[in-house]
């Protein structure tokens, strides 16, 4: 890792944030921790994964997480509740989705790349839905001919819908940090406890599953060559493992928890404020889930 | 088998959000009422471990892999109620935060793989114990258990495609009984190790307060989420969906009926025979990979009771 140089303020104590930039990265913004020693210069655990993008700076990321949230269901809805979207359609979405990836300055091309994912699954159904005119027969002709119409505009659909609501999906968690995003989801009313389960998942999934990989490191180099049932077996054992370790360690959690004062509620470091900016923001994203839906 | 967005119709969708945010709803206020503060925190940093868990790869048959998937496992260790709420929100996750299965489609996702796998899982381990609450009763339960969370979720995922007129029948059924047959056998075994495992090691993790619910109230449970889920399909076989209204509505080139409708109307006699005849190979296969995996499970046991 480069030490990271950002705008001078003496070194502040104790966690914060300012905005700062890493060597060919974008400027971006999370809490971190200035350290005594020189370099480097302060220590933060850097997410390097997808989510690492929603540390960048930009007017997208400002926005209130509830005005994101309710944006993109707003074209989800729009996607999925409308006909089968035609080329203008089809075309003039992706340019606002990847007009607003820009303006949020994500990596447009990994935010692509991603959302193909989703492609595999919703292909293979596509491919089924051309046979549904053929009563459900499956010939090689039910392909080509018997329902070369309809059936290829539902495979369309499916497809294309699939691909735009993925899509939209991926840019909302990639302009929203995970704590903001369940703050936002509280605020519309999630229950406290799904709150808490979704903090709990953000916060130990990654620590549990570097656990994970150190054991199946240590299986591998104590030289396992076992059969496929074994290996099941083995990783059965490795999963009752890592329960015990982490119901241990869920017992340490809370102890600490309540050596930091818990009292049953989950504090919250984010203060949303719904501002005009993401009544505006809203109301332009909702026009356009619209617009798609009549045109 | 998350179900990505667009897949299902409108009824559909709709019908299993009406009949998923009840059972999430009462599984909150439960949770709530029995579980203490210290039980919470547990159930949440176990709901983390689920997550990570699930980049356990399995190899399947012909080349592709499954995956852990713990809803079983959840419900075994935390009773049924918490594995609701940790399988809830790890899909609310995955939906928001990967893009992996829709948000609309987030009722029905819920309904397969977090009420009805983990209800299934718990139901019967539940039964399989009380009928013999021994070591291998215990290992044999939890086996079941994942093998027909695994099913169970899937064969709803598979009939949900195939009530949205999305696949025929024996496609949408067959494939998704015939694959998760075998998927459930990996799952079915790492869930009946890791259960032996935390009895040999912690068994007192087991015994959770909240894991006694009384069977009777599982099988209502059941019986309502049958009741829905024969409602979801009446409500679903109902009128067209906006796909096909506008099918009917912009083109007569391509006959719209029959294009998106209800599942049973329009089979003619080829088809129904493939279905069923798909439909019956599944039924076999499952019941093959079912014996198989029994039969290894308890000449394991077997094995190790002797000391090997």
């Amino acid at each position: 890792m480069t030490p990271a140089s950002h705008d001078k303020h003496g070194s502040p104590q104790g966690v914060h944030r300012h905005v700062h930039a890493h060597d060919a990265e974008p400027k971006h913004r999370h809490p971190h921790h200035h350290t005594e020693r020189d370099a480097p210069a302060h220590e933060h655990t850097h997410g390097t994964g997808f989510h690492a993008l929603t540390y960048i700076c930009s007017p997208i990321h400002e926005l209130d997480p509830r005005a994101k949230i309710a944006s993109a269901l707003a074209i989800v809805i729009a996607v999925v509740v409308g006909p089968p979207p035609r080329a203008e359609e089809f075309g003039a979405l992706v340019a606002l989705l990847v007009a607003i990836a820009l303006l949020a300055r994500l990596p447009v091309l990994r935010v692509l790349k991603r959302s193909t994912l989703v492609i595999p699954f919703a292909g293979t159904i596509a491919l089924f839905a051309p046979l549904q005119g053929d009563a459900g027969s499956l010939n090689v002709t039910g392909f080509a001919t018997a329902y070369a119409g309809g059936g290829w505009i539902a495979a369309w659909a499916i497809l294309s819908k699939a691909w735009l609501s993925a899509f939209t999906m991926l840019i909302l968690a990639a302009t929203t940090p995970p704590p903001q995003l369940f703050e936002g989801m509280a605020r519309l009313h999630m229950p406290r406890i799904i709150i808490m389960l979704l903090s709990f998942i953000f916060r130990y999934a990654d620590v549990l599953r570097a656990q994970i990989v150190s054991m199946r490191r240590a299986i591998a180099s104590r030289g396992y060559a076992l059969s496929r049932w074994r290996t099941l077996k083995l990783y059965g054992h490795l999963a009752g493992n890592m329960f015990i370790r982490s119901y241990e360690r869920g017992e340490r959690v809370y102890a600490s928890m309540l050596a930091r004062g818990y009292t049953g509620v989950l504090p919250t470091t984010e203060h949303l404020s719904f501002t005009l900016t993401d009544v505006l923001a809203t109301t332009t994203m909702l026009l356009a889930a619209f617009a798609l839906l009549l045109y | 088998m998350h179900i990505p967005e667009g897949m299902l119709t409108q009824q559909t969708t709709v019908a299993s959000w009406i009949a998923s945010l009840p059972v999430v709803g009462y599984a909150v206020v439960t949770v709530r009422k029995k579980m203490s503060d210290s039980r919470v925190v547990l159930m949440a940093v176990l709901a983390a471990l689920i997550f990570a868990l699930q980049m356990l790869n399995f190899p399947v048959a012909g080349g592709t892999s499954g995956h852990f998937a713990g809803g079983a496992a959840a419900a075994i260790i935390l009773g049924p109620w918490a594995a609701v709420l940790i399988m809830t929100t790890v899909l609310i996750i995955q939906a928001f935060m990967f893009a992996d299965g829709g948000v609309l489609a987030l009722g029905a996702n819920m309904f397969n793989m977090a009420i009805v796998g983990p209800m299934v899982g718990w139901a019967v381990y539940a039964l399989v114990t009380k009928l013999r609450d021994t070591r291998v009763g215990r290992s044999i339960g939890s086996f079941t258990a994942a093998w027909s969370a695994t099913m169970a979720a899937a064969l709803c995922a598979g009939l949900m495609l195939w009530i949205s007129g999305r696949a025929p029948f024996g496609i949408a059924v067959g494939s998704m009984a015939f694959w998760h047959a075998i998927i459930g056998v990996g799952e079915g075994l790492i869930t009946a190790a890791l259960v032996n495992y935390i009895l040999s090691v912690r068994p007192d993790i087991l015994e959770a307060p909240e894991r006694t619910v009384s069977t009777r109230g599982v099988a209502i449970g059941m019986g309502v989420l049958a009741f829905l889920a024969a409602g979801l399909s009446f409500l679903a076989s109902g009128n067209p969906d906006g796909l096909e209204y506008v099918y009917e509505k912009i083109g007569t080139s391509y006959t719209a009926t029959e294009l998106v409708s209800g599942p049973l109307p329009d089979y003619a006699v080829p088809g129904l025979s493939n279905e069923t005849l798909a439909g019956i190979l599944a039924g076999f296969v499952g019941v093959i990979v079912t014996g198989v995996g029994l039969y290894a499970v308890i000449t394991a046991l077997r094995g190790r009771r002797l000391g090997q």
